[in-house]
Protein backbone atom coordinates (compact mmCIF):
# COMPACT_ATOMS: atom_id res chain seq x y z
CA UNK A 1 0.00 0.00 0.00
CA UNK A 2 2.71 2.07 0.67
CA UNK A 3 4.82 1.57 -2.45
CA UNK A 4 1.13 2.11 -4.26
CA UNK A 5 1.26 5.79 -2.87
CA UNK A 6 4.11 6.75 -4.42
CA UNK A 7 5.11 9.49 -6.56
CA UNK A 8 6.86 7.58 -8.96
CA UNK A 9 6.60 6.03 -12.67
CA UNK A 10 3.84 4.29 -13.65
CA UNK A 11 3.59 1.01 -15.40
CA UNK A 12 0.04 0.99 -17.43
CA UNK A 13 -1.46 -2.47 -18.07
CA UNK A 14 -4.72 -1.38 -20.03
CA UNK A 15 -3.48 -3.59 -23.02
CA UNK A 16 -1.83 -6.33 -22.43
CA UNK A 17 -0.95 -9.81 -23.84
CA UNK A 18 -4.21 -10.81 -25.84
CA UNK A 19 -4.07 -7.55 -27.97
CA UNK A 20 -0.33 -8.13 -28.26
CA UNK A 21 -1.39 -11.31 -30.35
CA UNK A 22 -4.19 -9.64 -31.65
CA UNK A 23 -2.18 -7.35 -33.17
CA UNK A 24 0.06 -9.79 -34.61
CA UNK A 25 -2.55 -11.69 -36.23
CA UNK A 26 -4.15 -9.07 -37.88
CA UNK A 27 -0.87 -7.43 -38.84
CA UNK A 28 0.48 -10.64 -40.21
CA UNK A 29 -2.56 -11.76 -41.86
CA UNK A 30 -2.69 -8.10 -43.77
CA UNK A 31 1.00 -8.18 -44.23
CA UNK A 32 0.61 -11.28 -46.13
CA UNK A 33 -2.56 -10.63 -48.14
CA UNK A 34 -0.50 -7.40 -49.75
CA UNK A 35 2.23 -9.90 -50.15
CA UNK A 36 0.16 -12.42 -51.91
CA UNK A 37 -2.22 -9.64 -53.78
CA UNK A 38 1.29 -7.93 -55.25
CA UNK A 39 2.59 -11.48 -56.05
CA UNK A 40 -0.47 -11.93 -58.15
CA UNK A 41 -0.82 -8.64 -59.71
CA UNK A 42 3.04 -8.24 -60.76
CA UNK A 43 4.52 -11.85 -61.42
CA UNK A 44 0.80 -13.65 -62.23
CA UNK A 45 1.57 -15.96 -59.83
CA UNK A 46 -1.59 -17.98 -58.02
CA UNK A 47 -2.33 -16.44 -54.56
CA UNK A 48 -5.61 -17.81 -53.66
CA UNK A 49 -3.80 -20.02 -50.50
CA UNK A 50 -1.75 -16.85 -49.11
CA UNK A 51 -4.75 -14.61 -49.27
CA UNK A 52 -6.99 -17.09 -47.29
CA UNK A 53 -4.88 -17.59 -44.67
CA UNK A 54 -4.04 -13.83 -44.71
CA UNK A 55 -7.75 -13.18 -44.36
CA UNK A 56 -8.39 -15.80 -41.76
CA UNK A 57 -5.30 -14.61 -39.70
CA UNK A 58 -7.29 -10.95 -40.24
CA UNK A 59 -10.07 -12.60 -38.75
CA UNK A 60 -8.55 -14.48 -36.02
CA UNK A 61 -6.91 -11.73 -34.92
CA UNK A 62 -10.32 -9.07 -34.91
CA UNK A 63 -12.74 -11.87 -33.48
CA UNK A 64 -9.95 -12.18 -30.27
CA UNK A 65 -9.87 -8.25 -29.76
CA UNK A 66 -13.93 -8.83 -30.03
CA UNK A 67 -14.21 -11.87 -27.45
CA UNK A 68 -11.47 -11.16 -25.07
CA UNK A 69 -10.65 -7.76 -24.95
CA UNK A 70 -14.08 -6.39 -25.23
CA UNK A 71 -16.09 -6.58 -22.41
CA UNK A 72 -19.12 -5.09 -23.96
CA UNK A 73 -17.75 -6.19 -28.02
CA UNK A 74 -21.44 -5.53 -29.64
CA UNK A 75 -20.86 -1.67 -28.85
CA UNK A 76 -18.54 -2.06 -31.49
CA UNK A 77 -20.79 -0.84 -33.77
CA UNK A 78 -20.37 2.94 -32.48
CA UNK A 79 -16.83 2.83 -33.93
CA UNK A 80 -18.88 3.68 -37.55
CA UNK A 81 -20.26 6.69 -35.86
CA UNK A 82 -17.02 8.02 -34.13
CA UNK A 83 -14.67 8.89 -36.92
CA UNK A 84 -12.14 11.53 -36.80
CA UNK A 85 -11.36 10.89 -33.30
CA UNK A 86 -9.33 7.99 -33.11
CA UNK A 87 -7.28 5.99 -35.56
CA UNK A 88 -9.06 2.89 -34.11
CA UNK A 89 -12.88 3.16 -36.11
CA UNK A 90 -10.53 3.59 -39.15
CA UNK A 91 -8.57 0.28 -38.48
CA UNK A 92 -12.00 -1.29 -37.68
CA UNK A 93 -13.39 -0.35 -41.02
CA UNK A 94 -10.62 -0.73 -43.27
CA UNK A 95 -9.96 -4.22 -41.02
CA UNK A 96 -14.00 -4.86 -42.50
CA UNK A 97 -13.69 -3.71 -45.46
CA UNK A 98 -10.46 -5.73 -46.39
CA UNK A 99 -12.22 -8.91 -45.37
CA UNK A 100 -15.37 -8.54 -47.35
CA UNK A 101 -13.60 -7.20 -50.68
CA UNK A 102 -10.55 -10.03 -50.16
CA UNK A 103 -13.40 -12.89 -50.08
CA UNK A 104 -15.53 -11.14 -52.82
CA UNK A 105 -12.71 -10.44 -55.02
CA UNK A 106 -11.40 -14.41 -54.22
CA UNK A 107 -15.04 -15.48 -55.05
CA UNK A 108 -15.52 -13.16 -58.29
CA UNK A 109 -12.05 -14.45 -59.53
CA UNK A 110 -13.32 -17.88 -60.02
CA UNK A 111 -16.65 -16.72 -62.26
CA UNK A 112 -15.62 -16.42 -65.44
CA UNK A 113 -18.61 -13.99 -65.93
CA UNK A 114 -17.23 -11.22 -63.94
CA UNK A 115 -15.46 -8.86 -65.91
CA UNK A 116 -11.86 -8.47 -65.09
CA UNK A 117 -11.62 -4.77 -63.60
CA UNK A 118 -14.50 -5.29 -61.17
CA UNK A 119 -11.90 -8.45 -59.43
CA UNK A 120 -9.05 -6.64 -59.81
CA UNK A 121 -10.68 -3.70 -58.24
CA UNK A 122 -12.08 -5.63 -54.77
CA UNK A 123 -7.91 -6.96 -55.23
CA UNK A 124 -6.58 -3.34 -55.16
CA UNK A 125 -8.80 -2.13 -52.83
CA UNK A 126 -8.85 -5.21 -50.21
CA UNK A 127 -5.03 -4.67 -50.49
CA UNK A 128 -5.14 -0.82 -49.93
CA UNK A 129 -7.18 -1.42 -46.35
CA UNK A 130 -4.80 -4.36 -45.11
CA UNK A 131 -1.75 -1.71 -45.70
CA UNK A 132 -4.38 0.12 -43.15
CA UNK A 133 -4.66 -2.43 -41.10
CA UNK A 134 -0.83 -3.12 -40.86
CA UNK A 135 -0.46 0.62 -40.01
CA UNK A 136 -3.62 1.13 -37.99
CA UNK A 137 -2.69 0.07 -34.22
CA UNK A 138 1.18 2.09 -34.60
CA UNK A 139 -1.25 5.48 -35.13
CA UNK A 140 -3.38 4.69 -31.87
CA UNK A 141 -0.42 4.09 -29.97
CA UNK A 142 1.61 6.96 -31.02
CA UNK A 143 -1.51 9.04 -30.30
CA UNK A 144 -1.91 8.17 -26.97
CA UNK A 145 -0.32 10.02 -24.29
CA UNK A 146 2.54 7.47 -23.52
CA UNK A 147 5.76 9.11 -23.48
CA UNK A 148 7.71 6.17 -25.07
CA UNK A 149 4.67 5.44 -27.89
CA UNK A 150 4.42 9.32 -28.97
CA UNK A 151 6.85 9.38 -32.00
CA UNK A 152 5.92 8.60 -35.65
CA UNK A 153 8.34 5.20 -35.61
CA UNK A 154 5.65 3.37 -33.93
CA UNK A 155 3.32 3.14 -36.67
CA UNK A 156 7.08 2.71 -39.18
CA UNK A 157 7.65 -0.09 -36.92
CA UNK A 158 4.17 -1.56 -36.99
CA UNK A 159 4.34 -1.53 -40.45
CA UNK A 160 7.92 -3.10 -41.44
CA UNK A 161 7.27 -6.22 -38.35
CA UNK A 162 3.61 -6.66 -40.00
CA UNK A 163 4.91 -6.41 -43.27
CA UNK A 164 7.77 -8.60 -42.98
CA UNK A 165 5.68 -11.48 -40.97
CA UNK A 166 3.70 -11.33 -43.63
CA UNK A 167 6.61 -11.78 -46.15
CA UNK A 168 7.61 -14.66 -44.55
CA UNK A 169 4.37 -16.72 -44.59
CA UNK A 170 4.60 -15.52 -48.59
CA UNK A 171 7.94 -17.11 -48.92
CA UNK A 172 7.68 -20.41 -47.67
CA UNK A 173 4.23 -20.43 -49.78
CA UNK A 174 6.47 -19.67 -52.53
CA UNK A 175 9.46 -22.00 -52.26
CA UNK A 176 6.57 -24.62 -51.82
CA UNK A 177 4.78 -23.34 -54.71
CA UNK A 178 8.06 -23.19 -56.62
CA UNK A 179 7.20 -21.38 -59.50
CA UNK A 180 8.39 -18.33 -60.28
CA UNK A 181 11.91 -17.38 -59.47
CA UNK A 182 11.71 -13.81 -60.01
CA UNK A 183 8.99 -14.01 -56.91
CA UNK A 184 11.45 -15.99 -54.55
CA UNK A 185 14.16 -13.50 -55.24
CA UNK A 186 11.89 -10.31 -55.15
CA UNK A 187 10.51 -12.19 -51.38
CA UNK A 188 13.69 -12.63 -49.71
CA UNK A 189 14.99 -8.84 -51.02
CA UNK A 190 11.72 -7.41 -49.56
CA UNK A 191 12.54 -9.54 -46.53
CA UNK A 192 15.49 -8.49 -46.17
CA UNK A 193 14.98 -4.73 -46.46
CA UNK A 194 11.92 -5.04 -44.15
CA UNK A 195 14.16 -6.73 -41.76
CA UNK A 196 16.97 -4.13 -41.47
CA UNK A 197 13.94 -1.68 -41.29
CA UNK A 198 12.20 -2.91 -38.52
CA UNK A 199 15.99 -2.85 -37.17
CA UNK A 200 16.06 0.34 -37.53
CA UNK A 201 12.92 1.99 -36.54
CA UNK A 202 13.20 -0.28 -33.10
CA UNK A 203 16.55 0.70 -32.40
CA UNK A 204 15.83 4.63 -33.33
CA UNK A 205 12.68 4.72 -30.91
CA UNK A 206 14.98 3.21 -27.83
CA UNK A 207 17.71 5.92 -28.84
CA UNK A 208 15.39 8.78 -29.59
CA UNK A 209 12.82 8.29 -26.30
CA UNK A 210 12.30 11.44 -24.65
CA UNK A 211 14.78 12.11 -21.71
CA UNK A 212 12.34 11.73 -18.65
CA UNK A 213 11.19 8.36 -20.31
CA UNK A 214 14.75 6.80 -21.63
CA UNK A 215 16.08 5.84 -18.54
CA UNK A 216 12.75 4.02 -17.52
CA UNK A 217 12.20 2.25 -20.72
CA UNK A 218 15.73 1.20 -21.04
CA UNK A 219 15.52 -0.05 -17.70
CA UNK A 220 12.90 -2.06 -18.28
CA UNK A 221 13.58 -3.28 -21.88
CA UNK A 222 17.36 -4.04 -20.97
CA UNK A 223 17.41 -4.75 -17.36
CA UNK A 224 14.15 -6.00 -16.32
CA UNK A 225 12.76 -9.20 -17.12
CA UNK A 226 11.35 -8.04 -20.53
CA UNK A 227 15.03 -8.34 -21.58
CA UNK A 228 14.68 -11.76 -22.58
CA UNK A 229 11.85 -11.11 -24.63
CA UNK A 230 13.41 -8.03 -26.32
CA UNK A 231 17.12 -8.75 -26.94
CA UNK A 232 16.14 -12.16 -27.11
CA UNK A 233 13.13 -12.37 -29.31
CA UNK A 234 12.87 -9.46 -31.02
CA UNK A 235 16.55 -8.04 -31.43
CA UNK A 236 18.41 -11.52 -32.15
CA UNK A 237 16.00 -14.20 -32.79
CA UNK A 238 13.30 -12.63 -34.27
CA UNK A 239 15.05 -10.01 -36.86
CA UNK A 240 19.19 -10.44 -36.80
CA UNK A 241 19.16 -14.30 -37.09
CA UNK A 242 16.41 -14.64 -39.74
CA UNK A 243 18.28 -11.99 -41.82
CA UNK A 244 21.33 -14.26 -41.45
CA UNK A 245 19.03 -17.32 -42.56
CA UNK A 246 17.70 -15.21 -45.70
CA UNK A 247 21.29 -14.94 -47.24
CA UNK A 248 22.00 -18.55 -46.59
CA UNK A 249 18.92 -19.33 -48.46
CA UNK A 250 21.21 -18.51 -51.65
CA UNK A 251 23.46 -21.25 -51.13
CA UNK A 252 21.41 -23.59 -50.11
CA UNK A 253 19.30 -25.39 -52.52
CA UNK A 254 15.78 -27.88 -52.51
CA UNK A 255 14.68 -29.34 -49.42
CA UNK A 256 17.44 -27.42 -48.02
CA UNK A 257 16.07 -24.29 -48.75
CA UNK A 258 12.39 -25.46 -47.63
CA UNK A 259 13.87 -26.19 -44.20
CA UNK A 260 15.38 -23.11 -44.05
CA UNK A 261 12.72 -20.77 -44.83
CA UNK A 262 10.29 -22.38 -42.79
CA UNK A 263 12.86 -21.89 -39.71
CA UNK A 264 12.88 -18.14 -40.93
CA UNK A 265 9.07 -18.05 -41.34
CA UNK A 266 8.67 -19.18 -37.30
CA UNK A 267 11.41 -17.13 -36.17
CA UNK A 268 9.85 -13.94 -37.55
CA UNK A 269 6.71 -14.88 -36.57
CA UNK A 270 7.70 -15.10 -33.02
CA UNK A 271 9.94 -11.71 -33.23
CA UNK A 272 7.00 -9.79 -34.71
CA UNK A 273 4.55 -11.00 -31.65
CA UNK A 274 7.34 -10.39 -29.20
CA UNK A 275 7.26 -7.03 -30.93
CA UNK A 276 3.94 -5.86 -30.11
CA UNK A 277 4.57 -7.70 -26.42
CA UNK A 278 7.22 -5.60 -25.50
CA UNK A 279 6.14 -2.35 -26.97
CA UNK A 280 2.62 -2.92 -25.18
CA UNK A 281 4.46 -4.07 -21.68
CA UNK A 282 6.63 -0.37 -22.03
CA UNK A 283 3.61 1.80 -21.41
CA UNK A 284 5.47 3.95 -18.53
CA UNK A 285 4.93 7.30 -17.77
CA UNK A 286 7.01 9.62 -15.71
CA UNK A 287 6.03 10.67 -12.00
CA UNK A 288 3.03 13.28 -11.85
CA UNK A 289 4.86 15.58 -9.55
CA UNK B 1 -18.86 28.01 -16.99
CA UNK B 2 -15.63 26.02 -16.44
CA UNK B 3 -15.35 23.92 -13.01
CA UNK B 4 -12.49 22.83 -11.48
CA UNK B 5 -10.65 22.50 -8.62
CA UNK B 6 -7.72 23.97 -6.77
CA UNK B 7 -5.84 21.85 -3.93
CA UNK B 8 -3.30 23.24 -1.44
CA UNK B 9 -0.96 20.36 -1.03
CA UNK B 10 1.05 22.81 1.41
CA UNK B 11 -1.82 22.00 3.93
CA UNK B 12 -3.15 18.58 2.97
CA UNK B 13 -2.30 16.21 5.91
CA UNK B 14 -2.98 12.64 3.84
CA UNK B 15 -5.56 11.76 5.46
CA UNK B 16 -7.29 10.22 2.93
CA UNK B 17 -10.76 11.55 4.02
CA UNK B 18 -11.23 12.75 0.50
CA UNK B 19 -10.81 9.05 -1.06
CA UNK B 20 -13.52 7.47 1.57
CA UNK B 21 -15.72 10.09 0.80
CA UNK B 22 -15.33 9.24 -2.80
CA UNK B 23 -15.31 5.51 -2.34
CA UNK B 24 -18.76 5.99 0.02
CA UNK B 25 -20.40 8.32 -2.54
CA UNK B 26 -19.71 6.26 -5.60
CA UNK B 27 -19.26 3.16 -4.79
CA UNK B 28 -16.16 2.11 -6.60
CA UNK B 29 -14.92 -1.27 -6.59
CA UNK B 30 -12.42 -2.64 -4.37
CA UNK B 31 -8.78 -1.53 -5.99
CA UNK B 32 -10.66 1.39 -7.62
CA UNK B 33 -9.97 4.58 -6.24
CA UNK B 34 -11.27 7.87 -8.19
CA UNK B 35 -9.64 10.35 -5.86
CA UNK B 36 -6.47 9.50 -4.03
CA UNK B 37 -3.33 10.67 -2.16
CA UNK B 38 0.37 10.29 -3.45
CA UNK B 39 3.11 10.90 -1.59
CA UNK B 40 6.44 12.49 -2.40
CA UNK B 41 9.57 12.20 -0.59
CA UNK B 42 11.89 15.66 -1.39
CA UNK B 43 15.72 16.15 -0.45
CA UNK B 44 18.45 14.29 2.00
CA UNK B 45 18.77 13.74 5.39
CA UNK B 46 17.97 15.42 7.81
CA UNK B 47 17.06 18.12 4.89
CA UNK B 48 13.68 15.85 3.80
CA UNK B 49 10.06 16.93 2.98
CA UNK B 50 7.37 14.77 2.85
CA UNK B 51 4.37 15.70 0.42
CA UNK B 52 1.03 14.41 0.16
CA UNK B 53 -0.33 14.86 -3.26
CA UNK B 54 -4.37 14.63 -4.01
CA UNK B 55 -4.97 13.06 -7.05
CA UNK B 56 -8.38 12.74 -9.80
CA UNK B 57 -9.71 13.06 -12.87
CA UNK B 58 -8.47 16.87 -14.11
CA UNK B 59 -11.49 17.45 -16.72
CA UNK B 60 -8.87 18.38 -18.93
CA UNK B 61 -10.05 21.20 -21.68
CA UNK B 62 -8.63 18.88 -24.04
CA UNK B 63 -8.86 15.48 -23.07
CA UNK B 64 -6.68 12.89 -23.95
CA UNK B 65 -9.54 10.43 -23.13
CA UNK B 66 -12.02 11.76 -25.20
CA UNK B 67 -9.98 11.85 -28.68
CA UNK B 68 -9.01 7.79 -27.77
CA UNK B 69 -12.27 6.60 -27.25
CA UNK B 70 -13.80 4.92 -30.14
CA UNK B 71 -17.08 4.44 -29.18
CA UNK B 72 -17.53 8.11 -28.36
CA UNK B 73 -18.66 7.08 -24.46
CA UNK B 74 -16.61 9.76 -23.13
CA UNK B 75 -18.06 13.35 -23.56
CA UNK B 76 -16.90 16.67 -21.84
CA UNK B 77 -20.42 18.80 -20.65
CA UNK B 78 -20.93 22.20 -21.19
CA UNK B 79 -19.78 23.12 -17.62
CA UNK B 80 -16.41 20.99 -18.34
CA UNK B 81 -16.70 18.30 -16.42
CA UNK B 82 -15.24 15.29 -18.52
CA UNK B 83 -18.30 12.22 -18.11
CA UNK B 84 -18.07 8.93 -19.35
CA UNK B 85 -21.63 7.10 -20.55
CA UNK B 86 -21.21 3.57 -19.13
CA UNK B 87 -23.52 2.31 -21.65
CA UNK B 88 -21.57 3.36 -24.65
CA UNK B 89 -18.43 2.26 -23.51
CA UNK B 90 -17.12 -1.37 -25.33
CA UNK B 91 -14.02 -1.80 -22.50
CA UNK B 92 -11.67 -1.27 -25.28
CA UNK B 93 -9.21 0.36 -22.30
CA UNK B 94 -8.14 2.67 -25.09
CA UNK B 95 -8.56 5.98 -22.59
CA UNK B 96 -6.85 4.08 -20.19
CA UNK B 97 -3.66 4.28 -22.12
CA UNK B 98 -4.33 7.95 -23.21
CA UNK B 99 -5.08 9.63 -19.92
CA UNK B 100 -1.51 10.81 -19.01
CA UNK B 101 -2.92 11.35 -15.41
CA UNK B 102 -4.13 7.89 -14.76
CA UNK B 103 -7.65 9.21 -13.81
CA UNK B 104 -9.50 6.21 -15.59
CA UNK B 105 -9.96 3.01 -13.89
CA UNK B 106 -11.37 -0.29 -15.42
CA UNK B 107 -14.12 -2.08 -13.37
CA UNK B 108 -12.97 -5.22 -14.12
CA UNK B 109 -16.33 -7.49 -13.72
CA UNK B 110 -14.36 -10.20 -11.66
CA UNK B 111 -13.36 -7.47 -9.07
CA UNK B 112 -14.01 -9.13 -6.12
CA UNK B 113 -15.32 -7.66 -2.89
CA UNK B 114 -12.90 -5.09 -0.37
CA UNK B 115 -13.36 -8.09 1.82
CA UNK B 116 -12.89 -11.09 -0.19
CA UNK B 117 -15.81 -12.73 -2.00
CA UNK B 118 -18.45 -11.94 -0.31
CA UNK B 119 -19.69 -8.26 -1.11
CA UNK B 120 -20.98 -6.21 1.80
CA UNK B 121 -24.88 -5.13 1.44
CA UNK B 122 -23.05 -1.77 0.35
CA UNK B 123 -21.31 -3.22 -2.11
CA UNK B 124 -24.01 -5.28 -3.52
CA UNK B 125 -25.93 -1.96 -3.81
CA UNK B 126 -23.34 -0.81 -5.91
CA UNK B 127 -22.98 -3.74 -8.16
CA UNK B 128 -26.15 -3.30 -9.11
CA UNK B 129 -25.90 0.24 -10.15
CA UNK B 130 -22.38 0.11 -12.01
CA UNK B 131 -22.00 -1.62 -15.06
CA UNK B 132 -18.76 -4.28 -14.54
CA UNK B 133 -16.53 -4.13 -17.53
CA UNK B 134 -16.66 -0.48 -18.20
CA UNK B 135 -14.30 2.02 -17.20
CA UNK B 136 -15.03 4.66 -14.03
CA UNK B 137 -13.65 8.21 -13.61
CA UNK B 138 -14.29 10.96 -11.21
CA UNK B 139 -17.49 13.19 -12.71
CA UNK B 140 -16.75 15.78 -9.44
CA UNK B 141 -19.92 14.48 -7.90
CA UNK B 142 -22.00 15.33 -10.90
CA UNK B 143 -25.22 14.58 -9.00
CA UNK B 144 -24.22 16.95 -5.96
CA UNK B 145 -22.63 19.46 -8.40
CA UNK B 146 -26.69 19.77 -9.99
CA UNK B 147 -27.95 19.88 -6.50
CA UNK B 148 -25.46 22.75 -6.19
CA UNK B 149 -23.69 20.96 -3.66
CA UNK B 150 -19.68 20.78 -3.39
CA UNK B 151 -17.68 17.28 -4.74
CA UNK B 152 -17.72 14.85 -2.04
CA UNK B 153 -14.26 15.18 -1.65
CA UNK B 154 -14.30 18.63 -1.32
CA UNK B 155 -16.99 18.71 1.61
CA UNK B 156 -15.20 15.57 3.44
CA UNK B 157 -11.33 17.56 3.63
CA UNK B 158 -10.64 18.08 7.58
CA UNK B 159 -7.98 20.81 5.90
CA UNK B 160 -9.94 22.18 3.15
CA UNK B 161 -7.09 21.45 1.03
CA UNK B 162 -9.39 21.55 -1.92
CA UNK B 163 -11.76 24.40 -3.20
CA UNK B 164 -14.16 23.56 -5.57
CA UNK B 165 -15.79 26.09 -8.02
CA UNK B 166 -16.12 28.04 -11.41
CA UNK B 167 -12.89 28.94 -12.78
CA UNK B 168 -14.76 31.17 -15.40
CA UNK B 169 -16.16 33.63 -12.33
CA UNK B 170 -13.37 35.94 -11.46
CA UNK B 171 -14.99 36.38 -7.89
CA UNK B 172 -15.14 32.65 -6.72
CA UNK B 173 -12.88 31.26 -4.74
CA UNK B 174 -10.99 28.87 -7.08
CA UNK B 175 -10.21 31.96 -9.29
CA UNK B 176 -8.94 34.23 -6.45
CA UNK B 177 -6.70 31.18 -5.34
CA UNK B 178 -5.23 31.08 -8.75
CA UNK B 179 -4.58 34.63 -9.25
CA UNK B 180 -3.53 35.31 -5.56
CA UNK B 181 -1.19 32.39 -5.49
CA UNK B 182 1.42 30.79 -7.00
CA UNK B 183 -0.51 27.41 -8.46
CA UNK B 184 0.50 24.91 -10.91
CA UNK B 185 -1.05 22.66 -13.38
CA UNK B 186 0.37 19.08 -13.83
CA UNK B 187 2.42 18.00 -16.86
CA UNK B 188 1.47 20.80 -18.93
CA UNK B 189 3.67 19.95 -21.73
CA UNK B 190 0.92 17.50 -23.01
CA UNK B 191 -0.58 20.80 -23.62
CA UNK B 192 -4.56 18.94 -22.08
CA UNK B 193 -5.52 21.97 -19.99
CA UNK B 194 -6.27 20.40 -16.88
CA UNK B 195 -8.93 22.77 -14.29
CA UNK B 196 -7.16 21.13 -11.60
CA UNK B 197 -4.49 23.83 -10.02
CA UNK B 198 -2.25 23.15 -7.44
CA UNK B 199 -0.33 24.67 -4.55
CA UNK B 200 2.59 22.87 -3.73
Amino acid sequence: MKDVRLAKYRVVKGWGTEQAFSFAATGTGSGLYVASVASQFVYGVEGTLGQLIGLGLIVVGALLTFAVHLTHPFTFARYISNFGRTWIPWGAMALLVAVICGLAALGLDKLASVPLYLTSGLFILAGACALVVTLYPGLALASTGMPFWKTSLVPLEFVTFNLVAGASIALLLSVIDGTSLELLFTLRAAMMVLLLLSMLFTLLHIGTASESIRGAARHLLLRSELSYPFIGGVMIFGLLLPLGLIVATYAVPGTGRLLVVAIVMVLVLQGSLMHRFYLLRTAIRPPLV
Amino acid sequence: MKLGMVIDATVCTGCEACSMACKIKNGAPAGIWLTRVLEKEDGVYPQVRKQFIPILCYHCGDPACLKACPTGSISKRADGIVVVDSERCCGSKACIQACPYDALHFFYPDIKGEFGGKLTPVEEYWRGNLRPGTVMKCDFCLDRVAKGEEPACVSACPTTARVFGDLTDPESEVSQLIRGKRTVQLQTQLRLDPSVYYIL
